[in-house]
């Protein structure tokens, strides 16, 4: 299989969603590693889902935030 | 997004954040914490458990900032990963067919008016997709059972609804 197939196989996507098996990860990393083609099909997926996202925001609780951070500075 | 969104480059907030600073932790969850919010409380359907998971998910990637890796995504990627995983480990005793029997003809819930524009072009089976396997973390065997497909037959159309948002993006 060539990269233009793997690409096409809807293996990224899937990644990028963290549907993928551990190992189908590590190769893919390793494939994006050494190659920019993958990298930048990447990156242009990860696009996509940071803005479906985006527009699923909901502000949580005001509290929440000084909770937080109060547990980080006492760790 | 709201006006309390400090702008500041992705690089710059990382070194905060590698260098323990505060203001870094604060920019970042004022940034994005209503992003990860969003998908966090759309996978556990409980505020309650939601606030555990938003709050286990930035102690994990403070503590974790070291071994950031920026070719793995940007920082909202990283965070939306972790929020997804540890809101799904909340969910294992869930009945995940509940979920499925209940989602059907449901599609995205989109406010903003460019971006429901931009949705209502895909097909309702496309947004369907898109909110199983993302917004409700249904596995790719449990979605490819849901509609009778195989899993890489499913992943093909994945693929197809991917590159529609990409070119109605633009």
């Amino acid at each position: 299989m060539n990269l233009k197939q793997y690409m096409e196989m809807g293996i990224l996507e899937s990644y990028v969603m963290g549907i993928t098996t551990t190992e189908e990860s590590a190769d893919i990393e390793r494939l994006a590693m050494a190659n920019p083609g993958i990298q930048q099909e990447l990156e242009a997926i990860r696009a996509v889902f940071e803005f479906c996202a985006l527009q699923r925001q909901t502000e949580p609780p005001v509290f929440l935030k000084n909770q937080i951070i109060e547990e980080l500075v006492s760790n | 997004m709201s006006n309390n969104k400090i702008q500041i480059s992705e690089d710059n907030l990382v070194s905060l954040l590698k260098n323990k600073d505060l203001r870094g932790f604060s920019i970042l969850y004022d940034n994005y914490s209503a992003a990860v919010y969003g998908i966090v409380l759309k996978i556990v359907s409980s505020e309650k458990v939601a606030n555990d998971v938003l709050k286990n998910v930035f102690l994990k990637i403070w503590n974790e900032i070291e071994g950031y890796d920026t070719s793995k995504g940007s920082l909202l990627t990283w965070l939306l990963r972790v929020g997804r995983r540890l809101a799904l480990d909340q969910l294992q005793t869930k009945d995940l067919q509940d979920i499925v029997g209940n989602t059907t003809g449901n599609q995205l819930d989109i406010h903003s008016q460019g971006v429901k524009r931009l949705i209502e072009n895909l097909l309702p089976e496309q947004q369907n997709l898109i909110e199983l396997l993302y917004f409700q973390g249904l596995t790719l065997a449990e979605v490819s059972v849901k509609y009778g497909i195989s899993v890489s037959t499913l992943q093909d159309r994945i693929r197809i609804t991917v590159l529609d948002l990409r070119r109605f993006m633009k």
